[in-house]
């Protein structure tokens, strides 16, 4: 589904991706993990094209989508995206919010986007706030209703940028018992989080990013044994060490 | 003192006809150059925004002219200045026709799109680049972005500030009477001195004022309320 090309990007001289090659699976769960400041956001960010590459080539379904043929706002609005701080726009309600891709991407009235956008709220288990403002609504609701935001359109490919990180502890549960439901469910969905237990749980490959390159590529049980990469053993025994 | 007040004297006949025209021309004056200012602000704005030197400083010139010199000497170059270098015949025309409304309508627009282009300015400053971010990641282009995310917040963030500025025009248009505008309190210092009734003919135009700009006030905060843009 996705295919990552010897990928390299820099921020002047600086190498933030360095020559990253990768596959993801169509239907497949991606956790992306590694110490702060490794490039796992830079790199999921680059799958919609919010940054650009210096060299290498992103193929999704085929399609290398740094091509200038392609459509920038085509190719998002096939992949939603979630961000750490949610991001949900305060002049709107929360349903207002969800619907906003339906009617300023499809050109949906207003009628036709509400029970679509009350659907994805029930999904969500937020039917009960549609007529908030996301100020009135807690962190972990807040994201819920993003990532009702970022399904709207029924993407085949979700990326998640930390999504449970600005969360109060409390809050984090709601968010990931809902990443569970959606994982294995068909959809592509890339995550890059400090969950590790969740990242055992969901993933199908956990990828082990360190100063811009992809260290270690492996299945759960793998990433999480002895015959781990050195580096990912001292990664997870420092967190261990946090707890 | 033997003077007795007597506010019968404004209130009826030739002068309240003269305060009440007076007022007329006070809300013409403050209309026009309110929308013309709007407009003329959100052009500004739209310029300032877009990243190319020689105009930003273009309009960051006109910005600082119009804060940083008094309105009455603004008034003053366009009437008196800016008629020098038309030819007479056109001035002869405009005096004609009654030019000096012209150009005070000309004067507290410009004045007034300067304050207002900078409320937007800073409207759309106070937003978090995230949320552009956020709207062109859902699929919107750049002007879909701003036209469904950016300027929807950005106005209700410049909305209290707009607000705070169209009272100081109201007020403002006073100012215009410096040029010989016959607007409120132009008549009401010609009625003062016609009627010798000085303290009626001023109390009287206070109070109309008053009237208005409480007005002005109370909707004001109505409108700030009701649009308040919050942000956790």
């Amino acid at each position: 589904m996705i295919e990552f090309h010897s990928v390299s990007k820099r921020y002047g001289a600086l190498q933030v991706i360095h020559d990253i090659s990768a596959t993801v699976e169509k239907g497949t769960t991606i956790m992306l993990c590694g110490p702060s400041g490794s490039g796992k956001s830079t790199l999921v960010r680059t799958v919609n094209r919010l940054e650009p590459i210096q060299s290498g080539r992103i193929t999704v379904a085929g399609r290398d989508i740094h091509a200038k043929s392609v459509d920038v706002n085509m190719l998002r609005s096939g992949i939603g995206f979630v961000f750490q701080q949610f991001n949900l726009f305060p002049h709107l309600t929360v349903v207002d919010n969800v619907m906003l891709p339906l009617r300023r991407l499809r050109g949906q009235s207003r009628r036709q986007a509400l029970p679509t956008a009350m659907l994805m709220l029930e999904r969500v288990g937020l039917a009960d706030r549609a007529q908030s403002l996301p100020a009135d609504i807690s962190g972990g609701q807040a994201q819920r209703v993003a990532i009702a935001r970022s399904l709207i359109l029924k993407p085949e490919i979700l990326i998640l940028d930390e999504p449970t990180s600005a969360l109060d502890p409390e809050m984090v549960g709601e968010v990931l018992k809902l990443l569970r439901e959606l994982s294995g469910g068909g959809i592509t969905l890339m995550c890059v989080t400090h969950e590790m237990g969740f990242a055992r749980e969901v993933a199908d490959r956990i990828w082990f990013l360190k100063s811009g390159r992809l260290t270690f590529d492996a299945s759960p049980d793998l990433f999480f044994s002895q015959e781990a990469h050195p580096d990912v053993r001292g990664f997870l025994s420092s967190i261990h060490r946090n707890h | 003192m033997g003077y007795q007040l007597d506010f019968s004297k404004v209130l009826q006949g030739e002068y309240f006809d003269l305060i009440l025209q007076g007022l007329q021309t006070t809300m013409v004056l403050f209309v026009i150059s309110w929308v013309l200012g709007l407009i003329l602000a959100i052009f500004l704005t739209v310029v300032r925004a877009i990243e190319f030197r020689p105009t930003q400083f273009l309009v960051a010139a006109f910005v600082e002219y119009h804060r940083n010199v008094p309105i009455l000497i603004q008034l003053f170059v366009w009437y008196f200045g800016f008629a020098v270098v038309l030819p007479d015949v056109v001035n002869d025309y405009l005096n004609d026709i009654g030019a000096e409304i012209g150009y005070a309508i000309v004067a507290l627009a410009l004045n007034k799109a300067a304050y207002m282009s900078e409320d937007f300015r800073s409207g759309l400053r106070s937003i978090h680049p995230a949320q552009m971010e956020a709207a062109r990641a859902i699929g919107l282009t750049y002007l879909g972005a701003m036209k469904w995310v950016i300027l929807p917040q950005a106005w209700r963030l410049a909305l209290p500030a707009l607000l705070g500025q169209t009272l100081i025009l109201f007020k403002g248009t006073s100012l215009a009477a410096g040029i010989g505008v016959a607007e409120l309190s132009y008549q009401a210092r010609y009625v003062e001195e016609q009627s010798f009734r000085i303290f009626e003919a001023y109390g009287v135009v206070t109070a109309i004022y008053m009237l208005i700009s409480f007005a002005i006030m109370w909707a004001s905060s109505f409108l700030s309320t009701r649009y308040r843009l919050r942000v956790k």
